[in-house]
C-alpha cells in the first residue's frame, strides 16, 4: 500500500479543516498498550471493578486475536506507536462560558455557530477521548431522557449501564472491537424511557488531534418500548503526516415498538484508519434505520449491522461512500433475520475517483425460523476515471420460508450524453459532474439533517474541483 | 450574426450532411424542415457542440470560431439548444439546477428573492405550475413536460442564439402557443435570432418568421421566405424532391 | 453465435475467440454435484453468453460457481443462473464479474434467479463485481423468491390440482429465460431437460 503524500490534499480542504490546536493536554500517558495503561485508563476514570477486569481481559483477547483476513490491508498500523488516552480537561463542562478558548475555536472553525444551539436538543463534544462539554436542555430532562458521557453512565446509572454494556459487541467479536473494549474512552450514551418520542436530533462531535492518538469512543444507546429518537453524528479531524486509528463501538438496543436512526457523517483526514463495529438488536415491531456518509479517512471499514431478532423488526441501512486520492471505503452492511416477518432493506451508493476504491461488502441471512421474512440490497457505484476501482462483495444466505431477497448492484461511469447536455446550458465540465455526482447520491442525503445535507454537497462540491480533467 | 459556411457533419465515418450554408442576421427566424432522417437534429447537436459528431468546415456567432470551443464555451456565448431526445436526470432539483443556470448566465451574486421573481415571471409563461421546482429535472416528466422544460431553461438563460430543435412535437395547442410566448418573449427582450426546426408548420402561425430553409438527404434544396411552408403544407416534401 | 454444452465435467476453462454460448444443464438424478466454469476474455469484441439451467430435486446440493474475467476491449457477457428448489434442496452459488483496467468498454452483467418450491431448502450466492475500469457497465442481480400464492389460487380455481398448478408455474418461471434465447439448439436442448 502506497503512503498518502498529505501535502496534496487539497489545499482548500486542509485550510479549512486541517488544522490541529496546540498540544495542551493535562494528563498524557505513553505511547503503547499494556495492562498498566489499561489499568491507569480505569484509575484516571474510578471505575467498579467489573469494568477495570472487562477491560483487562479484553486486552488480552485483543493480543490473541488476528486482523482479519480479508479486506483492505491493515499492516500498516503499529498498535505501540499510539496515545491511547489523553484527557484535556479535568472536568466535564457545564456552561459554554466555562468552556477553554481552545475548544470553542475548535467549534467554531468546525461551523458549529452559537446560534445553532436553539435548534440542537443537547450537544456533546469530545476533545482527545474526553467529553469536554456538554448541555442537557430542560427538554430532555422533562422527559427522563438520558444523554451523557458514557463515564457519567457508569456512575450515575451502573444499573441500565451494566445491563447492557458489552451484550451486542463482545470484546471477542473481532480485534478492533477487542481493542475498543479494552481502551475505550468517551462517546455517548442513551437511554430514551418508554414510550417518549425525542424530536430533536441529539447530536454529538469528536476530534482526534494528538498525533498517533487512537479514539476509541464506545457509544451505547438503549431506546425503550415504543420510543422514538434520532442521533447524529459528524466529525472531522485535522491532517497529520503519521497515522492515526479510530476504532470505535456503538451498540444499539431497539425494543419492542421503539424506532431509532443513527446518522454519520464521518469526514476524517485522509491519514486516519477508521475502522467501526456497530451494531443493532431490534426487538417485536421495532424500526432501526443507520444512515452512513463515508467521506474521508485513509481506510475505513465499517458494516452497520442489525440483528431483527424478534417479530416484526425491520432494518435498514442508506449509506454514501466516497473515495479519492487513493482512499479505501470498504463498507455495508449485515442483516440477520432470526425471527419471522422481518424484514430489512440495504442501499449503498458510492463514488470512486482519482484513484480512490470503494468496495460494498455485506451480508444478509435470513435463518431458518425467518419465515415470511423479505429483503432488498441495491448498491449503486459510479467510477469516474480510470484510476479508480470498485468491488461488491455480496453475500446472501437464505433458509427461511417463504423468503423472499432481492439484490442488485450495478457499476457505471457518468455519461456523455448528461455531460453535455449540461455543458450545453453552460455548466463548466467540472459543475456538471458535481451536480451529476449530487443527483446520484441525492436519495440519501435527502435523508440527512438539512445541515449535514448542506456540509455534504459543499465537501464534495470542493473535493471534485480539481480532480476533473 | 451566425454563420455556416460549407459545413460537412459525418457520423461513424458515414457522410450525414454535406455542403451546408446558412447565416443568421440578429433577431431574425429562421425555419428548417425535412423529413425524418434529412439530418436536422444532426446539425442541431453540431452546432452545440456534440462530440460524437465529426465537423469540418466553419460555423462562427459574432466572429467566434465555434469549432475550437467546447459546448460550455458556446452556451456561454450565448447560444441555447433545445434538445429532441431530453435525458432524465433524477436526484437533481429543478430549482437548485435553473439556479445554477441563472448564475452561469447573469451574475454570480443575486438575492435569492430576485431570482424568485425573475424565475415566477418566466413560469408564468408556460404555465408551469411552481410545485414542479421540488421535483427532479425531467424524471418522470411527460414528453410534453420535457419540452416544456427545455423552454423554461431557455428563459432562464436568455441566450441570443435560439435553435428548437422539433419543440413542437408532442406538443397540445396550448403547450405551443405558450413555448411561442416564450420565443417571442425573448426576441422583444433580447432581440434572440431563433433556428426553429420542425416538420409541422402548426407553431409557425404564432411567429414571425423571415427565412425558410428545406433539408434533404444531408443537403439543403431550397431557401425561401414564408410562403414556402404553405407550398411544402399543400404539395408535400415529396414534391420538392423531385426538383 | 455458436453453441457449446458444457458436460461431463465439472471444472471448465473457456477463452472465447468468437462468440459463443455456454448451455449449463445441472443434472437433475443426482444427489451431490459442482460445476465450476471460468471464461476468460483476452481476444477483443468477444462477446458471450453463459447459462447455468437447473431444476433441483429434492435433497439435491449443488455448488456453482462461475468466473467471468475481462482482460482486453470491447467484450460482452451476460451470465444466468435459473434454478427451480425441491424439497430440501441446497445450493450455493459464487459467481465473479472482473473487469481488468485494460478492458474498456467491457459489458458484463450476471443475472440469478432462483424459484423455490419446497419449504426447507437453503440458498446461498455471493455474486461479486470487481471493476477497475470506468468505460464499463457491469451490474448483477439475484433473487429468490417462492410461487405466487394468487397465481396458484387462480390455476386451482381453474380446477388444477395443486401439484399441477405449480408445475405450470415452474414451467412459467424456465419459460421467461427460454424467450430470452436466440440460439436454436439452445432451445432446443433446454425444453428436453426440463420435461
Amino acid at each position: 500500500m502506497k503512503r498518502t503524500n498529505l501535502k496534496k490534499l487539497n489545499d482548500a480542504y486542509a485550510d479549512k479543516f486541517g488544522f490541529s490546536m496546540p498540544e495542551k493536554s493535562v494528563l498524557s500517558f505513553d505511547f503503547g498498550l499494556s495492562q498498566k495503561i489499561i489499568s491507569d485508563i480505569s484509575t484516571s476514570k474510578n471505575e467498579p471493578p467489573w469494568m477495570r477486569e472487562f477491560r483487562q481481559k479484553s486486552l488480552q483477547v485483543f493480543r490473541k486475536m488476528k486482523l482479519p483476513s480479508w479486506g483492505p490491508s491493515l499492516a500498516e498500523i503499529d498498535f505501540e506507536q499510539i496515545r491511547y488516552f489523553i484527557k484535556d480537561t479535568d472536568v466535564e463542562k457545564k456552561t459554554w462560558a466555562e468552556v477553554p478558548k481552545e475548544i470553542k475555536d475548535t467549534f467554531d472553525r468546525l461551523g458549529v455557530p452559537q446560534a445553532e444551539r436553539e435548534f440542537l436538543a443537547g450537544v456533546k463534544a469530545q476533545y482527545n477521548s474526553e467529553v469536554a462539554y456538554s448541555s442537557l436542555q430542560a427538554e430532555l430532562d422533562e422527559q427522563g431522557v438520558i444523554f451523557c458521557s458514557m463515564e457519567e453512565a457508569l456512575q450515575k446509572h451502573s444499573d441500565l449501564f451494566k445491563e447492557y454494556f458489552g451484550k451486542l459487541v463482545p470484546a471477542a467479536d473481532n480485534k478492533f472491537a477487542a481493542l475498543n473494549s479494552a481502551a475505550w474512552s468517551g462517546g455517548s450514551f442513551v437511554y430514551i424511557p418508554p414510550n417518549t418520542h425525542v424530536k430533536r436530533p441529539l447530536q454529538s462531535y469528536f476530534r482526534i488531534n494528538a498525533a498517533r492518538m487512537g479514539q476509541f469512543e464506545r457509544t451505547l444507546i438503549i431506546a425503550d418500548e415504543g420510543s422514538s429518537a434520532n442521533y447524529v453524528e459528524g466529525c472531522t479531524a485535522p491532517v497529520y503526516s503519521e497515522y492515526s486509528l479510530h476504532a470505535a463501538v456503538v451498540e444499539v438496543f431497539v425494543k419492542k415498538n421503539a424506532r431509532f436512526r443513527y446518522t454519520t457523517i464521518q469526514n476524517w483526514s485522509g491519514n486516519i484508519y477508521n475502522l467501526v463495529t456497530k451494531r443493532a438488536k431490534v426487538f417485536k415491531d421495532g424500526v432501526m434505520e443507520w444512515i452512513d456518509g463515508n467521506l474521508g479517512a485513509k481506510t475505513t471499514m465499517k458494516y452497520p449491522s442489525c440483528y431483527l431478532a424478534e417479530e416484526g423488526a425491520y432494518g435498514e441501512m442508506l449509506s454514501i461512500a466516497y473515495a479519492k486520492n487513493n482512499q479505501i471505503q470498504d463498507t455495508g452492511a449485515k442483516m440477520l433475520h432470526l425471527a419471522k416477518n422481518t424484514s430489512s432493506k440495504i442501499i449503498a451508493k458510492s463514488v470512486s475517483l482519482g484513484g480512490g476504491q470503494s468496495n460494498y461488502r455485506g451480508l444478509v441471512y435470513i435463518s431458518k425460523a425467518a419465515v415470511d421474512s423479505k429483503s432488498k440490497v441495491e448498491c449503486d457505484a459510479l467510477i469516474l476515471d480510470k484510476d479508480s476501482a470498485t468491488c461488491t462483495y455480496p453475500d446472501m444466505k437464505v433458509s427461511g420460508e417463504n423468503a423472499t431477497m432481492e439484490h442488485e448492484a450495478s457499476v457505471s461511469e457518468i455519461e456523455e450524453e448528461k455531460l453535455f447536455y449540461l455543458m450545453s446550458r453552460g455548466l463548466t465540465k467540472t459543475e456538471a459532474m458535481t451536480l451529476l455526482v449530487a443527483g446520484f447520491i441525492e436519495p440519501i442525503v435527502k435523508e440527512l439533517p438539512l445541515e449535514y445535507a448542506v456540509e455534504l454537497n459543499r465537501l464534495i462540491e470542493l473535493e471534485m474541483e480539481g480532480s476533473v480533467g | 450574426m451566425f454563420k455556416i459556411k460549407n459545413l460537412q457533419i459525418s457520423l461513424n465515418k458515414k457522410n450525414i450532411l454535406d455542403k451546408i450554408d446558412l447565416s443568421i442576421k440578429d433577431g431574425d427566424t429562421h425555419i428548417l424542415m425535412g423529413q425524418n432522417g434529412a439530418g436536422k437534429s444532426t446539425l442541431a447537436q453540431s452546432i452545440m457542440g456534440n462530440p460524437n459528431y465529426l465537423v469540418k468546415g466553419e460555423i462562427s456567432f459574432n466572429s467566434h470560431d465555434l469549432l475550437k470551443l467546447d459546448p460550455q464555451q458556446r452556451a456561454a456565448l450565448g447560444i441555447f439548444l433545445s434538445f429532441q431526445q431530453i435525458l432524465e436526470i433524477p436526484g437533481v432539483k429543478i430549482y437548485d439546477y435553473l439556479k445554477l443556470l441563472y448564475k452561469t448566465s447573469h451574475e454570480k451574486k443575486f438575492t435569492p428573492l430576485k431570482f424568485k421573481e425573475f424565475l415566477k415571471e418566466r413560469m408564468a409563461i408556460l404555465n408551469f405550475n411552481e410545485e414542479f421546482l421540488t421535483r427532479s429535472l425531467n424524471y418522470g416528466f411527460s414528453g410534453g413536460e420535457k419540452k416544456k422544460m427545455e423552454v423554461l431553461q431557455m428563459l432562464v438563460l436568455e441566450p441570443k442564439l435560439i435553435i428548437l430543435d422539433e419543440i413542437d412535437s408532442g406538443l397540445d395547442i396550448d403547450a405551443i402557443q405558450a413555448v411561442a410566448k416564450a420565443v417571442n418573449f425573448l426576441k422583444k427582450e433580447k432581440q434572440s435570432s431563433v433556428l426553429l426546426i420542425t416538420h409541422y408548420s402548426r407553431i409557425l402561425s404564432f411567429l414571425n418568421i423571415d427565412v425558410v430553409h428545406l433539408l434533404s438527404k444531408g443537403k439543403i434544396i431550397k431557401t425561401g421566405s414564408n410562403d414556402l411552408v404553405t407550398e411544402i403544407e399543400e404539395k408535400g416534401f415529396a414534391n420538392f424532391l423531385k426538383a | 453465435m455458436q453453441m457449446v454444452l458444457l458436460e461431463k465435467q465439472t471444472e471448465f476453462t473457456l477463452e472465447p475467440k468468437v462468440d459463443t454460448f455456454y448451455l449449463v444443464l445441472l443434472d437433475k438424478n443426482v444427489e451431490q454435484g459442482n460445476i465450476k466454469v471460468d471464461v476468460s476474455f483476452k481476444k477483443a469484441g468477444v462477446s458471450c453468453q453463459l447459462l447455468f439451467l437447473g431444476r433441483l430435486k429434492n435433497n439435491s446440493s449443488w455448488q456453482l460457481e462461475s468466473n467471468t474475467r475481462h482482460f482486453v476491449t470491447g467484450t460482452s457477457c451476460l451470465t444466468n443462473v435459473y434454478l427451480s428448489q425441491s424439497e430440501e434442496s441446497r445450493v450455493d452459488y459464487f459467481g465473479q464479474i472482473y473487469i481488468d483496467r485494460l478492458a474498456s468498454q467491457t459489458k458484463s452483467f450476471l443475472k440469478e434467479q432462483s424459484l423455490i418450491l419446497g419449504k426447507a431448502t437453503y440458498n446461498r450466492s455471493r455474486p461479486i463485481l470487481e471493476i477497475f475500469n470506468n468505460k464499463v457497465k457491469a451490474s448483477h442481480s439475484a433473487s429468490s423468491s417462492r410461487l405466487s400464492e394468487a397465481d396458484l389460487f387462480y390455476l386451482m380455481s381453474r380446477g388444477f390440482k395443486k401439484v399441477e398448478a405449480q408445475k405450470i408455474l415452474e414451467e412459467a418461471f424456465f419459460n421467461k429465460v427460454l424467450d430470452s434465447i436466440k440460439v436454436e439448439l439452445a432451445r432446443k436442448l433446454i425444453k428436453d431437460y426440463l420435461c
